[in-house]
């Protein structure tokens, strides 16, 4: 059986390593990228089922990668949720205004919890 | 500091312009005077006067200006001002009433800055004045306008006028400032309160990226199904789990002081019943009561409590803070809950029989970060009882306490009657 493709986009190499040994654990298969510009690749050529999009980035807004990703016909369909630290009033609207499918906080979700997100996220697909 | 130095500045650059708009105006009025028909004064004594008043002009700027105090200069300039006023009405004595008028000008005019309606109403006053001067002149109490003459009467009139001007101006002026300087405080409140707010912001990013890279990798260990953890490495990374959880909580709780105090944070309120969110908080805090050796109760009420419309989350957040504080406090002995309907408030109270409050802590008690000396060894933040006063009167209630010193503390906090849904 093919295993669902999941992408996780943060800077923090640990978060990105965390998240990833849970979640192959899981049986996803679980691609990385440490910085906005190769997630967006990424998602181009790997297509994956959902995507884990950080918002504090280096050089770089999630918020705009998001609006890219939403704006691009070939990404535009793949599920992107905000996978972040920043608890800031309105900005979990404005993700969502933009497109994303969630907005969950990096602190309250430990491998296990995101790991069983997953799991209904793509249940409910 | 800064705020209060460009406040200071404003001030003295107003007074600035004030003097300097009087000096000029009457300057002009004396030139005015030496260019009517018949004028007693020459040209040379024009000068001399002239130069006599920008010459007080230097001296108050470069002495008076420098080294006396405000209030001082504001005496000074009085007297100055009553001086060269009375100068130049000796000057225009023949002049008759138009230029018995012509003295309210530097005052009216030193009122500019202040605003036109301001200035106005200065005008205003000054000019009844001169109407009552007619008044009683032609009334025979004071000499008339027509045979103006310098009699002790008129000059102390004249001194009157000015003074009731002067002070009518500064406390114009004063009235200015204190407005300028709230809405300057104001504004600046503003800016600093969304500083702090996105500094807090920024502050629990950078605090959680930390503590949820912790956090999640001791989730794994502490969760690991194959066991590769021998007991000693399990219970530790149990410890850092549940520590890190611990920490999370508290940047949250930071940050919920920080939400509470800058915005308009309004709960979201719903039907609870309060028994449950107490039961929830006994069964949370039983381990550490146990682990303490101490009785931990809920003295159930005889009567039903209605439900309640509240903040769920937030009430247990307080009442969990309370007891957690009131075990933490008793050495041995015991912490009763109970809830009882009085009157038109539910009242929730938290008995222990601790360590109690010194009497000279009461005042601080609700401050954040305070901890009493008696119980400074303890562990904690300080922020406990703050945050629970804070959810009380979020919710429209009151929170307030007994003490006695090494014999323990009750804290009681009430909700109206109207929070609740029958």
């Amino acid at each position: 059986m093919k295993k669902e493709k999941i992408l996780i986009v943060d800077d923090e190499e640990a978060i990105l390593k965390m998240y990833k040994t849970k979640l192959d654990q899981e049986g996803f298969e679980t691609i990385t990228a440490s910085g906005a510009e190769s997630g967006l690749e990424l998602a181009k050529n790997e297509k994956p089922s959902l995507i884990f999009l950080d918002i504090l980035m280096q050089n770089y807004n999630g918020l705009d990668a998001l609006k890219k990703l939403k704006s691009d016909p070939a990404t535009k369909n793949i599920p992107v949720c905000i996978l972040t630290n920043i608890q800031k009033d309105g900005l979990v609207d404005e993700a969502l205004k933009i497109g994303a499918l969630d907005y969950f906080v990096k602190a309250e979700y430990e491998p296990e919890k995101l790991a069983q997100t997953v799991k209904e996220l793509l249940k409910t697909k | 500091m800064k705020q209060n130095d460009s406040l200071t500045r404003l001030s003295i650059k107003a007074e600035y312009w004030t003097e300097i708009i009087t000096w000029a105006v009457m300057i002009l009025v004396l030139i005015f005077i030496k260019l009517l028909p018949n004028s007693i004064l020459d040209s040379s004594e024009v000068y001399l006067l002239i130069g006599g008043i920008v010459g007080f002009i230097l001296i108050y700027y470069l002495i008076i200006y420098r080294y006396f105090t405000r209030t001082e200069r504001l005496w000074i300039k009085d007297i100055s001002d009553i001086i060269i006023i009375s100068v130049l009405i000796i000057l225009a004595r023949d002049y008759g009433i138009y230029f018995f008028a012509l003295y309210f000008l530097p005052v009216a005019a030193a009122t500019l800055v202040l605003g036109s309606i301001n200035s106005l109403l200065i005008a205003l006053i000054a000019s009844l004045f001169v109407i009552l001067d007619i008044f009683l002149g032609s009334q025979g109490i004071l000499p008339s306008s027509a045979q103006f003459s310098m009699s002790i009467m008129q000059i102390s009139f004249i001194i009157l006028i000015s003074i009731f001007c002067r002070f009518l101006a500064l406390q114009i002026r004063e009235e200015k400032h204190a407005r300028i300087e709230a809405e300057t405080y104001a504004k600046a409140m503003g800016k600093t309160e969304k500083r702090e707010r996105e500094f807090m912001i920024m502050t629990s990013h950078q605090l959680m990226t930390p503590l949820s890279i912790i956090r999640g990798f001791s989730s794994l260990l502490y969760t690991d199904e194959k066991k590769h953890l021998d007991k000693k490495q399990f219970e530790y990374s149990k410890e850092i789990y549940l520590n890190t959880k611990r920490m999370v909580g508290l940047v949250n709780e930071l940050m919920s002081i920080s939400k509470m105090r800058s915005q308009s944070d309004k709960f979201k309120l719903e039907r609870s019943p309060i028994g449950t969110i107490i039961d929830n908080v006994m069964q949370e805090l039983l381990p550490y009561a146990k682990k303490k050796k101490i009785i931990l109760k809920y003295d159930k009420p005889a009567e039903k409590i209605p439900d309640l419309k509240i903040n769920s989350v937030r009430l247990e957040q307080a009442i969990y803070n309370l007891v957690d504080n009131a075990i933490k406090y008793t050495p041995h002995g015991s912490v009763i809950v109970s809830v009882k309907k009085y009157a038109d408030n539910i009242i929730v109270s938290v008995e222990d029989s601790g360590k109690g409050i010194a009497p000279e802590d009461n005042d601080k008690i609700f401050t954040p970060f305070f901890r009493g000396k008696n119980v400074f060894q303890e562990e904690g933040t300080g922020l406990g009882v703050y945050i629970a006063k804070m959810i009380i009167e979020k919710h429209g209630g009151r929170i307030w306490f007994e003490s006695v010193l090494e014999k323990g503390t009750t804290f009681k906090f009430s909700l109206p009657v109207d929070q609740a849904i029958n």
